[in-house]
C-alpha cells in the first residue's frame, strides 16, 4: 500500500456526525427518480402514470444514449409523473408496494466480455453509478478508460464513510471488482484512509492506495492527480467503493440492488446514525419527520449536496443526508469586526487561537458578494497545483485554450468546493468551473 | 439589540424590494445595513451549503486594526515634533507663536489663552495637537472617498465594497500632517475615480490607490509634498510653522555629497560618511526606528510597521512573502549600492539597515506592498514583487538625483509588472504540467 499525504485543504470540523450503528429505514410509502441527478442527460420517458413497475423497470432513458436506462427502485404503481416548462421529465413518482419483484436481469459470468458487461449493466440500470473523469459526468460505455478509480474514503464533513457502511460486505465488494476491472487494459486502484477497514482487506485485483490529511484527500480527482494523473485525451472510470459493491451484489443475484446505507448526519438530523434504505425514498422515511423550511436538508454533503425540501426525496448518488439549520433570520451584530470562536472559519482573522472545537453551522452566506480579492484562500485548499484563480480567469474570458492549459480537466466543481466555502468574496468557484467543463464539451 | 435590529428590520422594507420609495440608493442602505448586522442570505441550493465566517470586511478591518500602532504614532509624533521644532526656533531666539496662534482642537480643550511650556511639553499637549491635525485628515480621506464609492455603486447597483476602509487610512498616513485638506480632498478624488472605479473598482484596479494618491499629490503640489519645510506642522501660514526647516532623514542622507574623500552634507560641518551626516543632523539609527523623526505622519516609525506587519500576518490578512522578500531585496540593493557608492550621493553609501528605517519603506512594504489586489496572485510572484520593490526603493533612493524618496515610485512601477510576474509564474505552471502528463 503506498500512502499519500495532502497538506494542503481544510477539514470543516462541523457538529453532527453520525453515530456508529446501521437501522434500517421503514419502506417509504413514495420514492422518485429525478432525471436532474444525472447531470448532462436528455431524458425521455417510458412509462405512464398508472403503469405498474417492478424493481429494475426502465422508467426512462438518456435521448444521447438510450442504452442508459434509469429504472424504478421499488416495485409499484407510477403514481405521478412530474412534468416541468416545455415538457422537461422532472420526476418520475412510484407508490411503493409491499410485495416486490425484480425485472429479468442479464446475467454476468467470469467470462463475460467487456461489451457484455457494458449491456448487462446498461440495461440493469447501474451504469450511471460509473462515471467518469475528466468532465465527472456517467460514463461514456464506447471509451475504453486508462484505469478504473474506486474510492474507499469520504473527507467531506459529516459524510459517511464507506468503510463502515461496507462492513461485511466483502463478497460483494470483491464481485464488484472483477466486474469492473473488465473494464480497463490498466489498473484498477483503490483509494482508502490510512488503516484501511476491515471491508477493503484482501481485495483481489486492486492496488490500494492510502491518503491521509484535510479534505479533499477523499475525492476522486485528488486521487487521480497523485496516483495516475490524466494526459490530454485520457479518461479514466471512478466509481464510489458503495457503488462497486452494489454491482458486485447485482453480478451475484441477478437482482437490481435498490437497498443501499445512508448516513444521516448534521446538527438539525433527530436521529444521526447509518441507515439502510430503499433508493429514491421521500426523506422523511430516513429523518423520521418532515423539516421544515428552518431547516436545509442537504443529499450529499454540506460541499457538494443538493438541497431537498422537507418531503422531497434521497437523491441518487447520495450516500450522505444533511440536515442543518438555514439560518435566514440570524444575524450578529457587528458579527463582521467581533472575534467569533464558533464560527466556521480557516482565517486567523475570524479566530486567531488554534485548538477550535466542532461548530454550529448555517446555511447563511456570511457578508455579501465582492468582486475577487485574493488572500491566498483558494491556494490553501487546493492541492492539485492549479491555480484555482486563474484558472476561473480564463473560463470567465471564454480561453478555453488557456483554462485546459491551467488544468481544467483535473477538476469538477466537488474538487474546488473548499475554494467555494472559504472565499472571503463569496464568488461560486465550481460554477465557473462547470461553465468550463460544458464549454469544452461543446467545443471539443 | 433587539431594538436595533426592530429598525433595521423597519427600514429595510424602504429600500430592499424593487418598486420600494428608496430602492434606487440601495447600495447605501445596505452599507449601513450590513454594517450592523450579518447580513442574511443563504446559500443557493446546489453547491457549497455552508460558508466560512470571514468576508471582505472582515479581511479590511483587519488591516485597519493592523494601521492602528501606526496612526497612533502618526498622532503622537505629530505633536512631539511640533513642540520639538518650536522649542528649538524660540531657543534660536523667535517668538513662540502661542498663544497668538492656537489650532481648534487646542483652543477647544485647553481655552483661548493656550500657551504650553516649551521646556516641558506635556503628553497631552501632543496628542491634542496630534489629533488637531489628523483628525481633519482622516475626515477628509474618509469622507470624500467613501461618498464617491458609494455613489459609484449606486450607479452599477452593486454593495459598496470594503476596500475604500483600508485606502482611507493608508492616504491619511501617507501624506505630511501640514497637508492643505483641499488638495487631499483632491487626491482621494483623484484615487477613487481614476485610480479604482475608472478599471472597475475594488478588485480590479492596476495601482494600490493609496499610492496614487500619494504620487498624485507629490508631482501635483510638490511644494505640500516635498522639501524641507512641510514635514513638521504648526498652526501658521499653510499648516507648518512659518520658516522653519525640518528635513527628513533621507534629504539629510541625500545630500550628503562626496567631496574629495569627504562627505560634505549643506550647512553642516564635514563628515566621513553619510551615517555621519546623519548623526550630526541628529538622527540615528534607533530614532529613525521608533520614528520620532519628521516625515509623513504615519511612515516615520518602523517599530509601528512592524507590529502592523506582524499582527497582520498572525491575523492571515498580508502575505509574509511580500514583506520578507522586500526586505531581502533593500538589503541586497543596498550592498550593491555600498560597493559602488564611491560614484554616487550620500545614500548609496548608506549601510542597508538605514535603508529599512528611513522614508516610507517600512510602512510602504507592509501595508501598501501586501495590497492584495495590485500585488501578483502567486505565491512565487510575491517573493520576486518584494524582492524587486526593496531593490528599486534603494536604486530610486541611491541614484535618481531629483528626489530622495524611491518606495512610492518602487511600489507603482511593480503594481504595473504585478500581472507580468503572474503571467510567468503562471506559464511555469502550465510548463510543470506539461512536463507531468507527459
Amino acid at each position: 500500500m503506498i500512502t499519500h499525504k495532502i497538506t494542503k485543504g481544510f477539514d470543516l470540523r462541523i457538529k453532527g456526525a453520525p453515530a456508529r450503528e446501521i437501522a434500517d429505514a421503514p419502506e417509504p410509502a413514495v420514492v422518485a427518480v429525478r432525471p436532474s441527478d444525472f447531470p448532462g442527460i436528455k431524458p425521455k420517458i417510458r412509462v405512464q402514470e398508472g403503469d405498474t413497475v417492478r424493481t429494475g423497470d426502465p422508467l426512462f432513458y438518456d435521448k444521447n444514449r438510450p442504452e442508459c436506462v434509469f429504472v424504478a427502485p421499488a416495485t409499484g404503481v407510477v403514481s405521478r409523473v412530474v412534468l416541468g416548462p416545455r415538457r422537461l421529465l422532472l420526476a418520475v413518482e412510484i407508490a411503493v408496494d409491499k410485495n416486490e419483484e425484480f425485472a429479468e436481469s442479464t446475467p454476468i459470468h467470469a467470462s463475460s466480455s467487456r461489451d457484455e458487461i457494458v449491456a448487462a449493466l446498461l440495461g440493469a440500470g447501474l451504469w450511471p453509478l460509473i462515471r467518469q473523469r475528466p468532465v465527472g459526468k456517467i460514463a461514456d460505455p464506447a471509451v475504453h478508460p486508462v484505469a478504473v478509480f474506486i474510492n474507499g474514503m469520504d473527507t467531506a464533513p459529516l459524510a459517511a464513510d464507506p468503510g463502515f457502511a461496507l462492513e461485511g460486505r466483502g463478497a460483494d465488494l470483491q464481485a464488484g471488482v472483477d466486474v469492473v476491472r473488465r473494464m480497463t487494459q490498466g489498473k484498477v486502484y483503490l483509494a482508502v484512509r490510512p488503516g484501511s477497514a476491515p471491508a477493503f482487506q484482501g481485495l483481489n485485483g486492486v492496488e490500494v492506495h492510502a491518503f491521509d490529511g484535510p479534505h479533499p484527500a477523499g475525492l476522486v480527482g485528488t486521487h487521480i492527480h497523485a496516483i495516475r494523473p490524466l494526459k490530454m485525451g485520457e479518461t479514466v472510470y471512478a466509481l464510489r467503493a458503495e457503488d462497486v459493491a452494489r454491482i458486485g451484489a447485482y453480478a451475484r443475484t441477478g437482482r437490481y440492488p435498490a437497498q443501499r446505507v445512508v448516513a444521516v448526519s448534521g446538527e438539525q438530523a433527530m436521529a444521526r446514525r447509518y441507515v439502510r434504505v430503499r433508493d429514491g425514498a421521500r426523506l422523511d422515511a430516513l429523518l423520521g419527520k418532515v423539516h421544515g423550511a428552518e431547516d436545509r436538508v442537504i443529499c450529499g454533503s454540506v460541499l457538494d449536496g443538493k438541497a431537498e425540501p422537507g418531503d422531497g426525496f434521497l437523491g441518487y448518488y447520495a450516500t450522505t443526508v444533511t440536515v442543518i439549520a438555514e439560518g435566514a433570520h440570524d444575524r450578529e451584530l457587528f458579527g463582521w469586526g467581533l472575534p467569533q470562536p464558533k464560527r466556521l472559519s480557516m482565517f486567523r482573522a475570524v479566530w486567531p487561537f488554534p485548538g477550535r472545537s466542532e461548530v454550529s453551522v448555517d446555511a447563511r452566506m456570511n457578508g455579501g458578494p465582492r468582486p475577487p480579492v485574493n488572500i491566498g484562500a483558494y491556494e490553501a485548499v487546493t492541492p492539485l497545483g492549479i491555480l484555482p484563480s486563474f484558472l476561473m480567469r480564463a473560463i470567465q474570458a471564454n480561453d478555453l485554450d488557456e483554462a485546459l492549459q491551467l488544468g481544467l480537466l483535473e477538476v469538477t466543481e466537488e474538487d474546488v468546493a473548499l475554494c467555494t466555502v472559504v472565499d472571503p468574496c463569496k464568488n461560486d468557484v465550481g460554477a465557473v468551473i462547470r461553465k468550463g467543463l460544458d464549454l469544452y464539451e461543446r467545443e471539443s | 439589540m433587539r431594538f436595533l435590529r426592530n429598525i433595521v428590520d423597519n427600514t429595510r422594507k424602504l429600500y430592499a424590494e424593487p418598486g420600494s420609495k428608496f430602492h434606487k440608493v440601495w447600495p447605501a442602505f445596505d452599507a449601513l445595513e450590513t454594517f450592523l448586522f450579518t447580513p442574511h442570505h443563504t446559500a443557493p441550493k446546489s453547491g457549497p451549503h455552508v460558508r466560512d465566517y470571514m468576508d471582505l470586511k472582515r479581511t479590511m478591518s483587519m488591516v485597519i486594526i493592523a494601521m492602528v500602532p501606526c496612526l497612533l504614532m502618526a498622532i503622537f509624533n505629530t505633536g512631539y515634533q511640533h513642540f520639538a521644532a518650536l522649542a528649538q526656533m524660540v531657543g534660536d531666539g523667535a517668538t513662540n507663536p502661542y498663544p497668538a496662534q492656537i489650532g481648534w482642537l487646542q483652543g477647544l480643550v485647553f481655552g483661548g489663552e493656550y500657551a504650553p511650556d516649551l521646556a516641558a511639553i506635556s503628553f497631552a499637549d501632543q496628542v491634542v495637537f496630534g489629533l488637531q491635525q489628523m483628525l481633519p485628515i482622516l475626515i477628509v480621506s474618509y469622507g470624500v472617498g467613501l461618498t464617491i464609492e458609494v455613489v459609484f455603486s449606486i450607479w452599477r447597483s452593486e454593495e459598496v465594497s470594503e476596500g475604500y476602509l483600508v485606502s482611507g487610512m493608508l492616504i491619511a498616513l501617507v501624506v505630511p500632517a501640514s497637508i492643505p485638506l483641499w488638495q487631499l480632498a483632491l487626491a482621494c478624488a483623484f484615487t477613487v475615480v481614476l485610480a479604482k472605479e475608472i478599471f472597475g473598482g475594488t478588485g480590479t484596479n492596476i495601482f494600490n490607490p493609496a499610492m496614487m494618491a500619494r504620487a498624485f499629490l507629490f508631482f501635483a503640489y510638490a511644494a505640500q509634498m516635498s522639501g524641507d519645510r512641510v514635514w513638521v506642522a504648526g498652526n501658521g501660514t499653510r499648516d507648518t510653522i512659518d520658516g522653519y526647516s525640518g528635513p527628513t532623514a533621507l534629504s539629510v542622507a541625500a545630500n550628503a555629497k562626496l567631496s574629495g574623500n569627504h562627505f560634505e552634507s549643506e550647512g553642516l560641518p564635514l563628515v566621513e560618511s553619510s551615517v555621519d551626516a546623519l548623526t550630526q543632523a541628529g538622527f540615528t539609527w534607533w530614532d529613525l526606528f521608533t520614528g520620532l523623526v519628521p516625515g509623513s505622519a504615519g511612515e516615520t516609525s518602523t517599530l509601528a510597521a512592524l507590529i502592523g506587519a506582524v499582527l497582520m500576518i498572525a491575523l492571515g490578512v498580508a502575505s509574509w512573502r511580500t514583506i520578507v522578500g522586500g526586505v531581502a531585496g533593500l538589503f541586497a540593493m543596498g550592498l550593491v549600492m555600498n560597493l559602488t557608492a564611491g560614484s554616487l550621493d550620500g545614500l548609496g553609501g548608506l549601510p542597508p539597515h538605514y535603508h529599512l528605517v528611513m522614508g516610507g519603506f517600512a510602512f510602504g512594504i507592509v501595508f501598501m506592498a501586501t495590497d492584495p489586489v495590485s500585488s501578483p496572485e502567486t505565491n512565487a510572484g510575491k517573493w520576486v514583487y518584494g524582492l524587486l520593490i526593496g531593490a528599486v526603493t534603494v536604486l530610486v533612493r541611491a541614484v535618481n538625483p531629483a528626489y530622495p524618496e524611491g518606495m512610492m515610485l518602487a511600489v507603482l512601477l511593480l503594481n504595473a509588472f504585478a500581472p507580468t510576474i503572474d503571467h510567468f509564474v503562471v506559464q511555469s505552471n502550465i510548463k510543470r504540467r506539461k512536463v507531468r502528463l507527459g
